[in-house]
């Protein structure tokens, strides 16, 4: 796999996700085009590179992603989208094998379980976190469950939104270079 | 232990370090990291903001109601405001064609509603809302935006009612057919093609010389000595159609429609003498 090719999609998407697909908000829930992107590398890149990218993409998410102490001090935590990617990561490499990874729908379908795994790491870090930590919640005074639901809508959303994007990314699949084999390792 | 088993050990221990080691540093690598991405970023949040809608800037359910409400209100006293305008205008121009008090000696206008008739006959009386408390005498003209005759008051004028018969209704009518435009920059009445109009289907009907100038457009202004001094000149009708006769291909046949159909409106101008010099002929 090329890494220029892969850092170059990855700072579109980071882009994409901070201050463009907001616009497709539906009730406060946007896709999230990272986790198609981490998806389609995921189909296809070896399984090495695939949690590396997933790493440094989950490290990317969580440096974008700011967090407030005491109210007025912002932060930035990493670790949540880190631990997060790289455990969808685990998730989509052991089925991807099984599926048509040319196909943009299998892409969409398989980023929904791999956000889902995401959103769950996610949450676990900052639930434990939460117990000694002076630092709220992402999900402020909500409950983690109604949390958790929202999350499972952004995971569909980005699930609908990632059969088009995905279809973009299989037409840029010559340039990426993948190896063919490599799925089998 | 491998270099990416040591990369999440790193990271794990990161994410549950407590917030204060954290705050000093995570800002600054954050801002290093996305560095490169502004520009890009700038770009895509101009467009976000371009192709989206500010959700504090919509009204909810309750003040979009209230602003429709607001909004058919003003609309309809824009247009009520529009008609008066017009109505205002109308006057004026009804008040300057006047002839002047040297000529016809001393006159009336007054302005009334009509608060009856028969819409389905265009030649059925208008009830208006003044009589002869007010000044209005039989004989008297009526008179609709400055230059178009109505119609005239019928005897048996009561104190505070009158009925108006429209012209349409008084059978024969001599009237001269003119070029509206050049009639404008001279005294109505004196120019075009004399004719005498034969009231038919709400409207008139009369034949001319095949080589007289008329064309459709052509408006019909009153000149007939039957009718108060007041109304000569007044437009009664516009030429709508010119047809041939087939009994006589030398002539051909007129058709004029009334300007404003009487029986459609709302109000209009009294014009005669004043009751000191009595009814008008």
């Amino acid at each position: 796999m090329r890494l220029g090719i892969f850092v170059i999609a990855l700072a579109i998407c980071l882009v994409l996700d901070s201050s463009f697909l907001m616009a497709l908000s539906i009730g406060g829930v946007h896709p999230m085009s990272t986790a198609v992107l981490m998806v389609f590398v995921g189909l296809f890149a070896p399984r090495r590179t695939v949690l590396w990218t997933a790493l440094v993409a989950g490290i990317f998410l969580d440096l974008a992603t700011i967090s407030t102490y005491r109210i007025d001090e912002p932060f930035f935590l990493i670790g949540p989208y880190a631990m997060g990617c790289v455990f969808g990561a685990n998730l989509i490499l052991p089925i991807r094998t099984m599926v048509f990874r040319r196909n943009p729908i299998a892409v969409g379908l398989l980023t929904i379980p791999y956000l889902l795994a995401v959103d769950v790491a996610f949450m676990a870090v900052w639930t434990i976190r939460s117990f000694y930590a002076e630092t709220a919640t992402p999900w402020g005074d909500a409950s983690a469950a109604s949390e958790l639901g929202r999350r499972m809508g952004e995971a569909m959303y980005t699930g609908g939104f990632g059969i088009p994007f995905a279809w973009i990314l299989l037409l840029t699949w010559s340039s990426w270079r993948f190896e063919v084999g490599s799925v089998r390792r | 232990m491998g270099p990416f088993s040591l990369a999440m050990l790193v990271v794990l221990v990161l994410s549950l370090l407590p917030t204060n080691w954290l705050i000093p540093w995570t800002n600054r690598l954050s801002e290093i990291v996305r560095l490169p991405l502004v520009p890009l970023g700038d770009v895509a949040t101009s467009v976000r903001i371009w192709l989206t809608v500010d959700g504090s800037d919509l009204a909810d359910r309750g003040q979009f109601d209230l602003l429709e409400t607001e909004r058919n209100e003003y609309r309809r006293r824009f247009h009520a405001a529009n008609e008066r305008v017009r109505e205002l205008e109308g006057l004026v121009k009804s008040l300057r064609g006047l002839p002047p008090t040297g000529g016809v000696g001393e006159f009336m206008a007054i302005e009334v509603d009509v608060i009856g008739g028969d819409p389905s006959n265009p030649a059925s009386p208008l009830r208006v809302n003044a009589g002869t408390r007010r000044g209005i005498f039989p004989g008297a003209v009526a008179v609709h935006r400055g230059d178009t005759l109505v119609g005239r008051v019928l005897a048996d004028v009561g104190p505070t009612t009158a009925w108006v018969r429209p012209a349409v209704g008084f059978g024969l009518l001599d009237a001269r057919l003119v070029d509206d435009q050049g009639i404008a920059a001279d005294s109505p009445g004196r120019e075009g093609v004399p004719v005498q109009l034969t009231p038919d289907n709400g409207g008139w009907t009369t034949t001319v010389d095949r080589a007289a100038a008329i064309e459709v457009g052509m408006v019909a202004r009153l000149q007939d000595p039957g009718w108060s001094r007041f109304s000569q000149g007044l437009v009664i009708g516009m030429v709508r159609e010119i047809s041939t006769l087939e009994s006589n291909p030398t002539r051909k046949t007129v058709r004029i429609d009334v300007l404003n159909d009487p029986q459609r409106l709302d109000h209009f101008l009294i014009v005669g003498p004043k009751s000191s010099e009595g009814a008008a002929p």
